[in-house]
């Protein structure tokens, strides 16, 4: 059986594009946005340090040779608020790996579900870049 | 105390060495992000924007994950819909952005309770989703530069500049 994740768990989006964090340091829904996949991939902060979770991000990054610029942290609360599920999918090199499941089909519906996460989310600024 | 205040373009560095060059600076930095969100110039930093967006989303992945590349008839359609839009009031912000499947999006916005995002699709769809104080509103309408903004959106647009 599945772990739950707990409410109160915070999950972080790592955010790689300027334009996905409004001037304000709010996150915009464009950085929620599940396509192609019909989920949305989060790193749990639980079993992890501050330091292990930028590394994370910093890995995802280079996959494809992008700098890191921050991150999107939402509660799997805010997740279920939303109408959608966070659910445990551990990868090799990210055992904190998880996916935001759950998502309606239609853009629309999913451009709703993307700003209710943003809303709820708080932008962290990678503090190196 | 001799001051040295160089002269610099909003994107460049400046370097100054006093204390009242370096309030210079960040008082032309923050004038300039003013303008920059005021739309007074009609959207030419939207357009920059979205012709910036073009270039470096142009390869699949630019989100850090499997996004597909960012549609040119979808940038030319965002295009098309600036156009069609008077400059935001009332303290509303315009911004563009990208998304995961490859359209544009435009972004009204005055809080995290009042809110509108349009993506821009490459044959012309407008799939929009509104946060409107306790209320929402999402769905798609069809664009046609020769007929303007539809009036739904129309009107999302100005309940967010008057809230």
């Amino acid at each position: 059986m599945q772990e739950r994740i707990d409410d109160a768990e915070r999950l972080a989006r790592f955010v790689f594009r300027r334009d996905h964090v409004r001037a304000d340091s709010t996150v915009k829904p464009d950085a929620f946005i599940p396509h192609p996949h019909a989920d949305c991939s989060v790193t749990r902060h639980t079993g992890i340090s501050e330091l292990g979770l930028w590394d994370r991000g910093e890995a995802v990054g280079a996959m494809r040779n992008l700098p890191l610029r921050g991150r999107a942290d939402v509660t799997a609360l805010a997740v279920r608020g939303a109408g959608l599920e966070p659910e445990t999918a551990p990868r090799e090199g990210n055992p904190q790996h998880a996916n935001i499941v759950g998502w309606p089909a239609g853009k629309p519906n999913q451009k709703h579900q993307a700003q209710l996460l943003a809303k709820a989310a708080r932008y962290a600024a990678w503090p190196v870049g | 105390m001799t001051t040295f205040a160089y002269k610099s373009t909003p994107a460049a560095l400046s370097f100054s060495a006093s204390r009242e060059g370096r309030e210079i600076d960040l008082h032309r930095r923050r004038a300039t992000l003013r303008l920059r969100y005021s739309n007074v110039v009609g959207h030419a930093w939207l357009r920059s924007d979205l012709h910036n967006l073009a270039n470096e989303c142009a390869d699949a992945g630019w989100d850090g994950y499997d996004a597909m590349p960012v549609d040119a008839g979808a940038i030319e359609r965002a295009l098309e819909v600036l156009d069609a839009v008077s400059a935001a009031r009332n303290g509303v912000v315009m911004s563009v952005g990208a998304e995961a499947d490859g359209q544009v999006t435009i972004e009204w916005h005055r809080s995290a309770s009042w809110t509108l995002s349009v993506s821009v699709s490459g044959s012309g769809e407008l799939h929009y989703s509104a946060l409107l104080g306790s209320g929402k509103a999402y769905g798609t309408e069809l664009f046609d530069a020769s007929v303007g903004i539809p009036d739904t959106l129309r009107q999302l647009i100005g309940r967010v500049e008057a809230a």
